[in-house]
């Protein structure tokens, strides 16, 4: 194919969420993790699973962090870069008395450059609207939820929703383009852009 | 014609004490050269409560398109953040305005805040005790330069953005950005 017959460009996603943690250590029995990939109008998923939901899972040794250790992989083909696909991850907490309840939503950017990337992103999850509410979501354990989650991932229509925010979701992703530049797209960070680099060092 | 993709997320705001759910007012705003495709340039995010942090986490996703005839005015991000209290009032307490890199790739970038602070002392205590605070008639003071000379303010926290930027045939109209 002609380069100027190319009108689309394939993107393929792949990784792993890797663990939950919650810096106070995770108080319930399970957890488990399922994720939905939200995507533009321009954009169609070529193979992957664009949902999934993960192994009920229990911490370990480490009191602060359960570990899922869950594959993604997912190829995307689009016109436009417009509506790019993010990663919503809903984390769910299982116990013997209070039963299933929310623990949070996290949103995550599938990452525009090449390479290998460990990202983590924060979990919120809504409040009750009224003192009623939260004392009850206190005493069952069981939180108020999002009829839609994906009305996180659109950022419009909040209406002031009240969030809190509690733990975080790590996950590795590795992102591949084919036709990306071709199509006059130019995502990669210029190599004398190493502000992390440096930032890493003096740390050390 | 050139484009330029703004993907990210407006994560967090750390570092302002008051009172416990945060929320912020965004625009982006650019020179007359540049249309905007898609995406919706101005927005509002959720109002979230302080962590054992104090910092306040919105997640709120960001995804515009410009296209553009030349670089003049490339866009700018204007911040105006707010608390809600727990009775439902809220008033302003961050101005921050940014420049977006030109830069493509990932960017994390630190917009620090100020607003105008109480100067009269009956101000101070009414501000102290029951809440509320001086915001500025014309917002556009905060992304020119112009007659700020006689405003008093206060430093504030910080805001902190995930930018992606991708840019698209800058390269074939001679643009040299890196």
């Amino acid at each position: 194919m002609r380069d100027s017959e190319i009108t689309k460009f394939l993107v393929s996603f792949s990784g792993q969420i890797e663990y939950v943690s919650f810096p106070g250590g995770v108080f319930d029995d399970q957890l488990c993790v399922h994720y939905e990939v939200v995507w533009g109008p321009d954009w169609s998923p070529m193979s992957g699973l664009t949902s999934g939901t993960s192994q009920m899972a229990r911490s370990g040794v480490d009191p602060e962090r359960v570990v899922f250790n869950f594959p993604l992989e997912i190829v995307f083909s689009s016109t436009n870069v417009s509506g790019w696909p993010q990663l919503l991850v809903t984390v769910r907490a299982q116990n013997t008395l209070s039963g299933d309840a929310l623990r949070g939503y996290s949103l995550l950017l599938m990452p525009p450059t090449p390479g290998h990337l460990l990202t983590s992103a924060p979990l919120l999850r809504p409040r009750a609207a009224t003192v009623l509410g939260e004392w009850l979501a206190w005493i069952t354990g069981k939180y108020p939820e999002l009829a839609d989650p994906k009305m996180l991932a659109s950022g419009k229509d909040n209406y002031l929703l009240r969030t809190e925010s509690y733990g975080s979701v790590s996950a590795t992703l590795n992102m591949i383009s084919k036709d990306f530049r071709k199509l006059g797209y130019d995502n990669q960070p210029p190599f004398y852009n190493t502000s992390n680099t440096t930032y890493n060092t003096s740390n050390r | 014609m050139a484009e330029l993709h703004i993907l990210g997320q407006l994560q967090c705001a750390s570092k302002f004490y008051d009172k416990s759910f945060i929320f912020c007012r965004y625009s982006f705003q650019a020179g007359p050269n540049w249309t905007i495709v898609s995406g919706c340039p101005e927005g509002q995010t959720v109002s979230a409560k302080l962590d054992y942090e104090k910092t306040a986490v919105w997640a709120h996703p960001v995804d515009i398109h410009y296209v553009t005839k030349g670089v003049q005015g490339w866009p700018k991000l204007i911040l105006q953040v707010s608390c809600l209290d727990t009775i439902g009032r809220s008033w302003i307490i961050g101005y921050g305005c940014c420049n977006l890199p030109a830069v493509p790739g990932p960017h994390t970038i630190h917009v620090n805040c100020w607003v105008p602070s109480a100067i009269k002392l009956t101000d101070k205590v009414r501000q102290y005790f029951v809440g509320g605070s001086h915001q500025l008639i014309q917002s556009d003071i905060v992304n020119l330069g112009l007659n700020r000379s006689k405003l008093n303010t206060q430093s504030k926290g910080t805001v902190q953005l995930q930018i992606n930027l991708i840019l698209r045939n800058f390269s074939q109209f001679g643009v040299e950005y890196k």
